[in-house]
């Protein structure tokens, strides 16, 4: 039961991690990113590579983030100059056409085999049964550390333009600023951290393969910001909390409700959150724990 | 030689030709108006100079340097600023961080400098607020430094606009129809900021369609009618051309 605890605690932090790049990417810039999690398996697969050659963990999760972040300058290049709803397209596009380069180059990634065989952190350092509880106190402390950067980032001059920029871009223009260039930091930021959430996770299952990055992924994440609160970082916190944790612990759902199968309880489960997330935008559309988007200074 | 050059300018959309063959020249610390009836090209100029608009041909030049095919944030850096027929404020951001965000080179928009530069970033912001401050006196807008740009009247956001393009310390400014939408208390307000703006030496290059207004506070007029000047010069010989009084009142008057 503890074991299950921490497992879960794991996956809602691995996502929260994810949640706050797009926090910075959607929720402070307005770049709407549909292809978050192949950033995310850019990560994963980079730092796991990396560290089955031999590379030591911290240094291919280093590795791992620059890549992904990368990875994003192409696209805010090509698709920054383009208007908002072209870049939901073209981030979309990007990450299945990542996913397909992992199934496909089989040289590399062993396609639809998988990885296995990932080094584990902090194997080696301390007793196997205290792996996953050292697992869980890293991403606790790499999360804060990741929140507080974007509380720094978002309260500072260039925090400043991007607000601006997510409101109004063309005056941003009339400025003397080039909202391109400040879009593009925001995406490989965010986009940077998503590839140290991959990294950390494969470290932790020890075995990836490409399925594990589908679309949906992506759109967990947009729900649970969502739901939470895009404008705010307390609000992208608790809503990923919120939902990783239902998606997670209504596994436990089955044990209450004896009556029915595991096929109808998917249905179930989806169905709630697909009702909360109308329920949210109908009638509390700043999120539930999004404050007005006023700024203080 | 002229602060700004606007010389045989042409810009079509599709198959309307929105801009045939305008020139106008804007002097150093100068004041000038820019008629018009709906319609007859004056945004569409304004695009063109500011670099919304891609010129079909001719050649925008300001302070000797040929801009005509430079990026909008571009011709800002090099001090040639605009403001829009509605107001384009940061609607969810206060007026006082929408005056902070106008000020350029800030050391803070570079991230490196988050980590290495801390101490120079807070003087800067500190030295920036007070000068956010000054102007914000300047446009009788003190009152609502801290209310989001977005709740303001709409006289209130056009001041905030000209704030922002003052952050910027330009050498040119361009007011796309400043006194649309103003009550008439504040226009008489308006005016007066945009006189003293200019005796501080910055030029400016006003679109109105208010032209007891504008005849007052110029001294230098342009008309323009289907995409071309029509007359220029003193308000008086402006509203007295027999082009002009066409175009305006159809020959009525």
């Amino acid at each position: 039961m503890e074991g299950y605890f921490i497992a879960i605690a794991i996956s809602v932090l691995v996502y929260l991690l994810m949640a706050s790049g797009l926090a910075l990417q959607y929720g402070f810039t307005g770049l709407v990113n549909f292809g978050h999690v192949g950033f995310f398996a850019i990560g994963s697969y980079a730092s796991a590579l990396l560290a089955l050659k031999g590379v030591p963990v911290p240094v291919s999760l280093a590795a791992a983030a620059l890549l992904a972040a990368l990875a994003a300058y192409p696209i805010g290049i090509i698709a920054l100059r383009l208007g908002g709803d072209y870049l939901a397209i073209v981030t979309l596009g990007f990450s299945e056409a990542v996913r397909m380069t992992l199934q496909t180059e089989e040289w590399l990634t062993r396609g639809m085999h998988g990885l296995p065989g990932i080094p584990r952190l902090f194997a080696g350092w301390v007793e196997p049964r205290y792996i996953d509880l050292c697992i869980l106190l890293l991403l606790v402390v790499v999360c804060v550390a990741v929140f507080f950067a974007i509380h720094q980032i978002i309260k500072s001059p260039f925090g400043r333009v991007i607000e601006a920029i997510r409101d109004n871009e063309v005056a941003v223009r009339a400025l003397g600023k080039n909202p391109a260039q400040f879009k593009t930091r925001s995406l490989m930021i965010g986009a940077g951290i998503a590839g140290l959430a991959g990294g950390l996770q494969a470290h932790y299952l020890t075995f990836i393969s490409p399925e594990q990055y589908v679309p949906l992924i992506t759109f967990y994440i947009w729900i649970a910001i969502v739901l939470g609160g895009v404008g705010s970082l307390r609000g992208v916190v608790m809503g990923t909390v919120l939902l990783v944790g239902f998606l997670e612990g209504s596994r436990f759902l089955r044990d209450i409700f004896t009556g029915i199968s595991e096929v109808q309880l998917a249905s179930v489960r989806i169905w709630i959150i697909g009702m909360a997330l109308i329920c949210v935008v109908l009638y509390r559309p700043q999120g539930l724990f999004g404050k007005s988007a006023e700024r203080k200074h | 030689m002229a602060l700004l050059s606007v010389t045989d300018i042409t810009a079509r959309f599709g198959g309307f030709k929105a801009l045939s063959s305008v020139s106008l020249e804007v002097g150093e610390g100068e004041l000038v108006g820019l008629i018009g009836t709906n319609g007859a090209g004056k945004s569409t100029l304004f695009s063109v100079a500011t670099g919304y608009i891609p010129a079909g041909s001719g050649s925008v030049v300001f302070r000797g340097e040929d801009i005509t095919e430079l990026a909008v944030h571009q011709r800002v850096r090099r001090g040639l600023a605009r403001t829009f027929q509605v107001p384009r404020e940061f609607s969810q951001m206060t007026v006082f961080d929408n005056m902070m965000v106008a000020a350029r080179d800030q050391r803070g928009e570079k991230l490196a400098n988050l980590l290495f530069a801390r101490g120079a970033i807070r003087e800067e912001e500190e030295r920036l607020a007070q000068r956010v401050r000054e102007v914000l006196a300047f446009l009788n807008l003190a009152r609502v430094t801290d209310e989001l740009a977005g709740k303001l009247s709409g006289g209130q956001k056009k001041l905030l606009e000209i704030g922002r393009l003052l952050m910027l310390e330009p050498s040119c400014i361009m007011l796309d129809e400043p006194f649309a939408g103003v009550n008439p208390v504040l226009i008489g307000q308006l005016c007066e900021r945009i006189v003293e703006l200019n005796r501080r030496g910055i030029a400016v290059l006003i679109i109105e369609h208010n032209l007891a207004e504008l005849a007052r506070l110029v001294p230098r007029l342009y008309a323009m009618d289907r995409g071309q000047v029509i007359a220029s010069g003193t308000p008086e010989a402006v509203l007295a051309d027999a082009g002009v009084r066409e175009a305006y009142m159809g020959g009525v008057i």
